[in-house]
């Protein structure tokens, strides 16, 4: 018979994270049939892999459950699947800059370490895109080749693009250019706080752009010269007021002082935007499409388990083993 | 990527790849209602936005779920349902586009791919109908038996009434004796270039 050429087994309800708490909003799943653990392998292996199920998972009682992701997560296929995932998600396009995410996001997930170390470990990325320690180190972003690529044109030498990247990769900020003219770059920090037009994404607003960048390194050569040079020296001793707003709950008093890059991004990996975007970038790996309303059971069993042990691949069992991950009868 | 919803007739759905849809999701949880914004901490931003705010409210638990199958992942698909991947796939990654190495790119199905697909399931079906000939020995008559097994090896689900009906039809048109193996070879070829089996 044709069936016959379908090797059946497998199943897709995982119902634990890695916490090892039963999410207590998943739905009852009744025993899959043999096509729906076909398809819940087929699922879970391209997801993660970005291959065909083996053998081992097509075999399983349960393709999703926690041992069989765990199995996956292990392979290179995965991890050169998340990690390049990551670093398109988190760059403008394939470039250099891309290169080295792709490289401390392999290395951290490799390594075991908490996904903060992505935005703030002591790192340095060589040539080979293999990775040291090296305490000068922040996340990727000190890396020269990314400092280069997101230097961008301000006039002064505030790293704008910079700042706003890494709201982008580590909040998940998004921001678009309101003024016709604000990509030719010629407005001087005066001029953006003095605008009305200038002023509300530069200054007002949280996050603001310039409030960021006076955080960071500067940008010592002259607008559009390869390869920039930087000074790693902070424009000011001091910013202030980076997040202006009190959370309704208090968690970030207005006044936020904080003292250049390292102290930035300590308190943006603290915060739970950090982890809210952490898991919307994973549910974007696994669902090709960031979750809808009806799909926060899931989410925050992500949220649950990146909070507990901080491993991105804690996030990603969570998504993948809930009952939702793979389609039912 | 975002998939749509499947339109309710597609004629010619077993011939043409119409994109990722979401064939089959439905059934998981059809009533889930939409669960509002909360002041939930975890979904507080650092100014004390909503970061759930941005959320669709129209897409339901299991919807929109199907993906294109990376060209990565064709050679052990095909070998999968097939037995063995056809001849040519090794030269077609230029149709389906592969991701720029340490990066990704979310596969799409342009018209080149779908021509491509079309004809590695001709080639793969040309052997599979061969060497299954018992299961192909019937005509047209025969046919629902013969579109309900092929969804079953190549989509692993039951195929949904309009596209057994496409089928029926299809296999009517195409199958003009019993055992008839270029015409079943069409009826397996167009199973295996559907959505069916191209998405996941």
């Amino acid at each position: 018979m044709l069936l016959a050429s379908v090797a059946l087994g497998g199943g897709c309800s995982g119902d634990t994270i890695s916490s090892g708490t039963p999410d207590p909003d998943a739905s009852p799943v009744a025993p899959p049939s043999e096509l729906a653990r076909e398809r819940c392998a087929v699922r879970v292996g391209i997801a993660l892999t970005g291959t065909a199920p083996d053998a081992e998972l097509r075999a399983a009682e349960q393709p999703s459950d926690l041992a069989q992701l765990a199995r996956l997560m292990q392979t290179d296929a995965f991890r050169d699947r998340f990690a390049g995932f990551v670093a398109a998600e988190l760059n403008d396009g394939v470039s250099d800059a891309s290169d080295v995410t792709y490289a401390i996001v392999r290395h951290v997930v490799a390594s075991g370490l908490p996904w903060t170390e992505v935005f703030r470990g002591p790192f340095l990325v060589d040539e080979e895109l293999a990775v040291h320690e090296d305490a000068q180190g922040l996340g990727y972003f000190r890396e020269p080749l990314w400092l280069t690529h997101y230097a961008g044109s301000e006039p002064e030498g505030y790293m704008l693009r910079m700042a706003y990247r890494m709201l982008n990769n580590v909040l998940g900020v998004t921001r678009s250019i309101q003024v016709a003219d604000a990509g030719a770059g010629m407005a001087g920090a005066n001029v953006r706080e003095s605008d009305p037009a200038c002023r509300g994404c530069h200054f007002d607003e949280q996050y603001g752009l310039d409030r960021v960048a006076n955080l960071l390194p500067q940008r010592t050569s002259a607008p559009a010269v390869a390869p920039a040079t930087f000074s790693v020296e902070v424009p000011s001793a001091e910013g202030e007021v980076l997040f202006k707003s009190a959370t309704a709950d208090g968690l970030y008093p207005d006044g936020v002082l904080l003292r250049g890059d390292a102290d930035l991004l300590d308190t943006m990996v603290e915060s739970p935007q950090f982890t809210f975007h952490a898991c919307r970038v994973v549910t974007t790996f696994l669902y090709g499409r960031a979750e809808s309303t009806a799909e926060a059971a899931p989410f925050d069993a992500c949220l649950d388990a990146l909070t507990a042990s901080g491993l991105i691949t804690d996030a990603v069992a969570a998504i993948a083993s809930h009952p939702t991950f793979c389609e039912q009868d | 990527m975002r998939t749509r919803p499947c339109p309710r007739a597609l004629p010619w759905l077993l011939l043409v790849v119409v994109g990722a849809c979401d064939v089959g999701d439905h059934t998981l949880d059809p009533d889930a209602a939409p669960i509002e914004p909360t002041a939930d901490p975890r979904k507080v931003g650092l100014g004390g936005e909503s970061l759930v705010a941005d959320r669709p409210t129209d897409i339901a638990l299991g919807d929109e779920r199907l993906r294109i199958k990376p060209y990565g992942a064709l050679q052990g698909e095909y070998e999968r349902v097939l037995g063995a991947a056809p001849a040519g796939l090794a030269e077609a990654a230029s149709s389906f586009g592969t991701s720029p190495p340490r990066s990704f790119l979310e596969p799409s199905v342009e018209s080149g791919a779908l021509r491509t697909a079309h004809d590695l399931a001709l080639a793969g079906c040309d052997a599979y109908v061969a060497d299954r000939a018992a299961d192909f020995a019937g005509d047209a008559a025969d046919a629902a038996a013969v579109c309900d097994e092929l969804a079953a090896a190549f989509w692993s689900r039951p195929m949904l009434p309009e596209q057994r009906t496409a089928c029926l039809e299809f296999a009517a048109s195409v199958v003009t004796t019993a055992g008839d193996a270029a015409g079943w070879t069409r009826v397996c070829a167009a199973v295996l270039s559907s959505a069916g089996f191209l998405t996941y």
